[in-house]
């Protein structure tokens, strides 16, 4: 596991350079309010082939897997939507061409909405697209982390 | 990381026990409340921005990897240790 880690970096780097993603994952559900910590951060990218060479061409610098195997890894990422997980000089990243439960990056956008950051904004998955996810995955951690969505979809609705 | 190991038969029980609770519905906060969640640390996580939410989980990660990269470091080091005391040699009887 990486030592190092900075999401905001990374998510900064991957708007920088354009790059289509959604944020999924335990970071968006820190985006929309849980409590709970992550070693790594999720995302669901666009499968066309210049988003791919762009998502590869951002992170090449910063991450020795992708750098060393270029044209083999945005081959590999365009054939396996269920991804990959690569350190980076930034944290690891999960890079995932599907969404379990909710599907490419197409269906996704649909359950994401805009969050802003400062100076930058990201897709991220909402509440509603957080918990379709999980329920989908439904392991134990899921149904834990669904848990504590379902109450602050709750607290959501109440506004 | 936030998982974590369970067998597969422990998976299974815990899914339906959990599964059990999440089918009543009841009221998500009640629900939430019973299972341990802190509902006043979630009210408060709301009004903060995003941005400090990310900075916050991020630095107690880093403070997580940190602490575990450490308690490694002296591991590797008692091994180290234990196992030049073992190579020492061993004066032999008269």
């Amino acid at each position: 596991m990486n030592e190092t880690l900075n999401y905001e970096s990374l998510l900064r780097l991957l708007t920088e350079n354009e790059v289509k993603m959604i944020v999924i994952g335990a970071v968006a559900m820190n985006l929309r309010a849980t409590d709970n910590v992550t070693y790594d951060l999720d995302i669901c990218f666009e499968r066309s082939t210049e988003n791919i060479e762009r998502l590869c061409r951002t992170l090449a610098p910063h991450c020795p897997a992708i750098r060393s195997a270029f044209i083999d890894m945005m081959d590999f990422l365009k054939t396996n939507p269920k991804g990959e997980k690569f350190s980076t000089d930034f944290g690891d990243i999960d890079l995932l061409g599907e969404v379990p439960g909710l599907g490419d990056y197409e269906a996704t956008l649909q359950f994401s909405s805009i969050v802003q950051l400062e100076d930058f904004s990201v897709q991220s998955l909402t509440l509603d697209g957080l918990i379709k996810a999980k329920e989908a995955a439904n392991r134990p951690k899921d149904q834990l982390h669904l848990i504590t969505l379902r109450a602050l979809k709750k607290m959501e609705d109440e506004e | 990381m936030d998982t974590f190991t369970l067998t597969p038969e422990q998976e299974e029980e815990t899914r339906r026990i959990i599964q059990t609770l999440l089918d009543k519905e009841l009221d998500p906060i009640e629900t939430a409340r019973e299972f341990g969640v802190d509902i006043e640390q979630l009210i408060l996580l709301r009004k903060r921005k995003p941005i400090e939410r990310l900075r916050l989980m991020q630095s107690m990660a880093q403070f997580i990897l940190k602490g575990r990269a450490s308690i490694q470091k002296q591991k590797e080091r008692r091994k180290h240790e234990r196992n030049a005391q073992l190579r020492k040699p061993i004066a032999p009887v008269n």
